[in-house]
C-alpha cells in the first residue's frame, strides 16, 4: 500500500467533499429542495424552542412580580389592619391629645316610625 | 474503491461501539454529561391565614430579605466613589448602625478580602427596591456584590395580642410544624401541600418542564376563628393593667365567652418569665386546673336547688356565731369573719346573705348539717359528687387546643393509697368539697359552667375556630356544640342569675364595691382560693408560716337579665403573706372589660 498517495486521496476527497462534489456525485442535487426545506424547518425549529424558552423564563419573572407585588400588599394590610383596632385608635387619638375615646354609653337606635 | 470500503467499515464499527455503550452496557450516571442541566426544587406552599370573628387578619405570611455583601467583586473605582455614599444610605434608610459604623464594617471586610458580610435582615418587601438602587448595590452581584435571600416570614399584625391562642411559626417549612395554638392545632388545614418542580437550564435562565415528577403545591387555607380582635385588646389592656400594677401577680388568664353558642371571643394569658417580663408565656386558661375555691358555691347552690334540699333563698341557716362542729371532723369548722354574733346577732343567716357574703360555713351546713336541714348530702355524699358531675363542671372538653388540663373531682370512693395521686375520701372531704377544695378544675372549665347558667341551663362547647376558608368562601364550617342540653332546671337558673345579680349589686355583696357601678349590670361570683406551692422546707404546702399562695377569680355575666356575653377573670399570686381577694384583683378588670363591650355593641 503505497500511504503517501492514499493520504493525498484522502486530501483530495475531502477537499471535493467540501465543496461539494462527493453530493453531486451522489446525486443529491435532485434533493435540493428537499435539503433546503430540511434545513428552514431546523432553523424554525431552534427559533421556536428559543421562544419557548424566553416565554417560560418571562413566566417565570412575572410570577416572581407577582409573589412580590402579592408580598407589598400583604405588607401594606397588615399595616392597615394593626391601626384597626379599637384599642390602637383609642390610644393614637390619645397620643394627639384628642378627648374622644371609646363611648361612655350604649348607642341608641333610632328606629324608623315607617 | 478500497478507500470508500474502508469509510464504510468506519462507519459501520462507529455504529457498534454508540449501540452497544447506549443500549447493552447503558450506565444511566453518564446521561447526565449528555443532556441539559437541571434542577427539581422543592415548591414550599404559601401558609394559610388565620382571621378573627370579622375576617381581619391575625396571622398571614409574606416574603422578607436578607441582605448580605461580597466585598471582594468590586472595582476599586467603584469601591472608593461610592461606599460612604452606600454607608449613608443605608444609615439613612434603616437607623440601626451610623454611617462611620458601616464604614468601619466595609473597611474591615474589604481588608479581610471577606465574600459575605450581614448588611441587615429581615428587609420586607417595600424597603427591598430602594436598597436594591443603592450605590453599589445597584450593580448587582456580580459587580457590586450584592446577595439578597429571600425568606417566607410569618406576621402577626396584632403583635403579642392572643400570642398563645394563635401560635406562632417562624416559616411554613416542614422542618417547623408547631403543635401550639391554631398554628399548631389546625396546621392540616394551614400547611398547604408541598409540591415538586423540575426546571432546565436554558440560554434566559432556568425554566419549568413538563415532568413526571412535577407535582403542583397546594397552598394552604384560611382558618376563621371566633376570636373579636376588639375584644381580645380590651381584655388584653384591662389584664395587663392589673399584672403590671401588682409584682406579686405571678399570671392571669382573661376569658371572654359568647353565651348562646359557647364561641371564645377573647383568650388572654399573661405572666411574668424569670426576667420579670410579661408576655404570653403559656395558656393559663386551659392547662391550670386548681381548687375553684369559693366560685363553686355556685354549683353547690344549684344541687341543693335541684335536689329540693333548699326551699328559696330567704330559708335561714343557723350560724351558731360561726363555730360549727361537724360530727365527722376533730376540729370545728371556724367562720367568725362572717358569722360574729355582732353581725348576725339573731344567729341565722339566709341563704341568699351566705351567698352574697360569700361565708362559708352555711355552705358546709348545705351539704353536711343534718341539724339545720331536713334533707343534705351527709349520709350519701356519692349522690352530690355524682350531681356535680352531671352538671359538666368537671367534663374533659374537647378544645380546639392540645394541653387542657383535665378537671378532677375526688369520689368517695378513692380510698387511702387510690391510684389518683390527689388524696382520698376521709370524714372532712365533703365539707372542703363545699367551699371548692378537694377538685381541680380550670378557667375553662368554670367558664363553660357558668355560661350554662347565663344560657338557661344549656351547657355549650366552647371553641375556638368557626370555618375553614378557601379563597373568600367557606369550605368547612363548625356549628355550635351543645353538650348537655339542660344541667338544671330553669327555674333554678333563674333563681341562680338573681342571687349572682346580688352579689354585684347589694351592699352586703363580696363585689359591691368594684361592680356597682358598672355601666351594664353584672351577675357573678368571687372567689379566693389558696393553691398549692413548694415551702420553704421543699415539700408542698398550702401555708408556710402565714405564706400562702392564692387564685383570685371573678366569674359572672352580663347583661345580668338578658346575658350576650359570659366572662371569667383569673390572678394567680406569688408565695406572699398579703391578703389577695378575687374581689379586688379580678372583679375590677371584669368591670373594664365588661363596660368597655358593653358600650361598642348597641343597645
Amino acid at each position: 500500500m503505497d500511504w503517501k498517495k492514499n493520504g493525498e486521496k484522502i486530501v483530495q476527497m475531502g477537499k471535493s467533499a467540501l465543496r461539494g462534489r462527493l453530493l453531486l456525485a451522489l446525486g443529491f442535487d435532485k434533493y435540493l429542495g428537499h435539503i433546503v426545506y430540511f434545513f428552514i424547518c431546523a432553523i424554525f425549529f431552534i427559533w421556536f424552542n428559543l421562544q419557548i424558552d424566553m416565554h417560560l423564563h418571562r413566566k417565570v419573572e412575572n410570577a416572581k412580580t407577582l409573589e412580590n407585588l402579592k408580598s407589598i400588599h400583604t405588607d401594606t394590610v397588615c399595616k392597615l389592619t394593626a391601626l384597626d383596632s379599637v384599642c390602637e385608635v383609642e390610644r393614637m387619638l390619645k397620643d394627639m391629645g384628642s378627648n374622644v375615646g371609646i363611648p361612655q354609653r350604649q348607642a341608641k337606635v333610632v328606629k324608623s316610625r315607617r | 474503491m478500497e478507500f470508500l470500503w474502508g469509510c464504510f467499515i468506519a462507519m459501520g464499527l462507529f455504529l457498534i461501539v454508540v449501540i452497544t455503550y447506549k443500549v447493552i452496557t447503558h450506565d444511566s450516571s453518564q446521561d447526565k454529561s449528555f443532556s441539559t442541566p437541571e434542577n427539581e426544587n422543592k415548591v414550599t406552599p404559601i401558609r394559610g391565614n388565620i382571621l378573627d370573628c370579622k375576617g381581619r387578619i391575625l396571622a398571614t405570611s409574606t416574603i422578607s430579605y436578607d441582605i448580605t455583601m461580597d466585598c471582594t467583586v468590586q472595582s476599586d473605582t467603584l469601591w472608593n466613589n461610592n461606599i460612604q455614599a452606600l454607608a449613608n444610605a443605608l444609615s439613612a434608610k434603616f437607623g440601626k448602625k451610623t454611617a462611620a459604623e458601616y464604614m468601619k464594617m466595609f473597611k474591615t471586610a474589604r481588608e479581610k478580602k471577606r465574600r459575605s458580610i450581614r448588611i441587615i435582615n429581615d428587609v420586607n418587601q417595600l424597603d427591598i427596591y430602594q436598597v436594591r438602587k443603592m450605590p453599589i448595590f445597584n450593580k448587582g452581584r456580580f459587580r457590586g456584590g450584592y446577595i439578597e435571600k429571600p425568606n417566607e416570614k410569618r406576621l402577626y399584625p396584632y403583635g403579642s395580642s392572643a400570642a398563645r391562642t394563635i401560635g406562632y411559626v417562624k416559616t411554613n417549612s416542614e422542618n417547623e410544624r408547631t403543635t401550639k395554638g391554631i398554628e399548631g392545632n389546625f396546621d392540616e388545614y394551614l400547611h398547604g401541600k408541598d409540591g415538586n418542580q423540575v426546571e432546565r437550564k436554558s440560554d434566559f435562565g432556568y425554566i419549568p418542564v413538563d415532568d413526571s415528577r412535577n407535582r403542583r403545591a397546594h397552598d394552604g387555607i384560611d382558618v376563621r376563628s371566633t376570636i373579636d380582635i376588639d375584644i381580645q385588646n380590651i381584655a388584653d389592656q384591662a389584664l395587663r393593667k392589673t399584672v403590671e400594677k401588682s409584682e406579686m401577680v405571678e399570671m392571669a388568664c382573661a376569658i371572654v365567652m359568647d353565651t348562646k353558642t359557647g364561641a371564645i371571643k377573647a383568650m388572654v394569658n399573661l405572666g411574668r418569665n424569670k426576667a420579670g417580663v410579661i408576655g404570653e408565656w403559656n395558656n393559663y386558661a386551659l392547662m391550670m386546673a386548681d381548687p375553684p375555691g369559693s366560685v363553686f358555691k355556685t354549683a353547690v347552690l344549684m344541687a341543693m336547688l335541684e335536689e329540693g334540699y333548699i326551699d328559696s333563698l330567704d330559708q335561714r341557716i343557723p350560724t351558731y356565731y360561726g363555730i360549727w362542729k361537724y360530727h365527722r371532723v376533730k376540729e370545728p369548722f371556724n367562720d367568725t369573719k362572717h358569722l360574729s354574733k355582732s353581725r348576725f346577732p339573731s344567729g341565722y343567716i339566709t341563704v341568699r346573705e351566705a351567698f352574697e357574703m360569700s361565708a362559708n360555713n352555711p355552705f358546709r351546713q348545705m351539704i353536711c348539717d343534718t341539724n339545720a336541714f331536713k334533707k343534705t348530702f351527709d349520709n350519701n355524699p356519692q349522690r352530690f359528687v355524682d350531681k356535680i358531675r352531671s352538671f359538666g363542671l368537671v367534663d374533659t372538653i374537647d378544645f380546639d387546643l392540645k394541653g387542657a388540663a383535665a378537671p378532677f373531682i375526688l369520689d368517695p370512693t378513692y380510698k387511702m393509697g387510690n391510684k389518683s395521686g390527689k388524696g382520698f375520701w376521709d370524714g372532712g372531704s365533703l365539707a372542703r368539697m363545699a367551699i371548692g377544695y378537694n377538685m381541680e378544675v380550670s378557667p375553662l372549665n368554670l367558664i363553660t359552667f357558668y355560661n350554662a347558667i347565663a344560657n338557661d341551663g344549656k351547657l355549650m362547647k366552647p371553641y375556638l375556630v368557626d370555618a375553614i376558608m378557601d379563597e373568600g368562601k367557606v369550605k368547612e364550617s363548625f356549628k355550635p356544640t351543645v353538650m348537655r342540653e339542660q344541667i338544671c332546671r330553669k327555674e333554678v337558673c333563674d333563681t341562680l342569675k338573681k342571687v349572682m345579680s346580688m352579689v354585684t349589686s347589694n351592699k352586703g355583696g363580696t363585689a359591691y364595691w368594684q361592680l356597682h357601678d358598672a355601666v351594664c349590670p353584672i351577675a357573678g361570683k368571687t372567689g379566693t382560693a389558696q393553691r398549692l406551692f413548694r415551702g420553704r422546707n421543699g415539700k408542698m404546702t398550702y401555708n408556710d408560716g402565714g405564706v400562702e399562695s392564692q387564685r383570685g377569680t371573678f366569674v359572672g355575666f352580663f347583661p345580668a337579665e338578658k346575658p350576650k356575653y359570659t366572662a371569667a377573670v383569673v390572678v394567680w399570686s406569688r408565695p406572699s403573706a398579703a391578703n389577695f381577694y378575687g374581689a379586688v384583683t379580678a372583679a375590677p378588670v371584669f368591670k373594664e372589660i365588661a363596660d368597655k363591650i358593653y358600650c361598642l355593641n348597641e343597645d
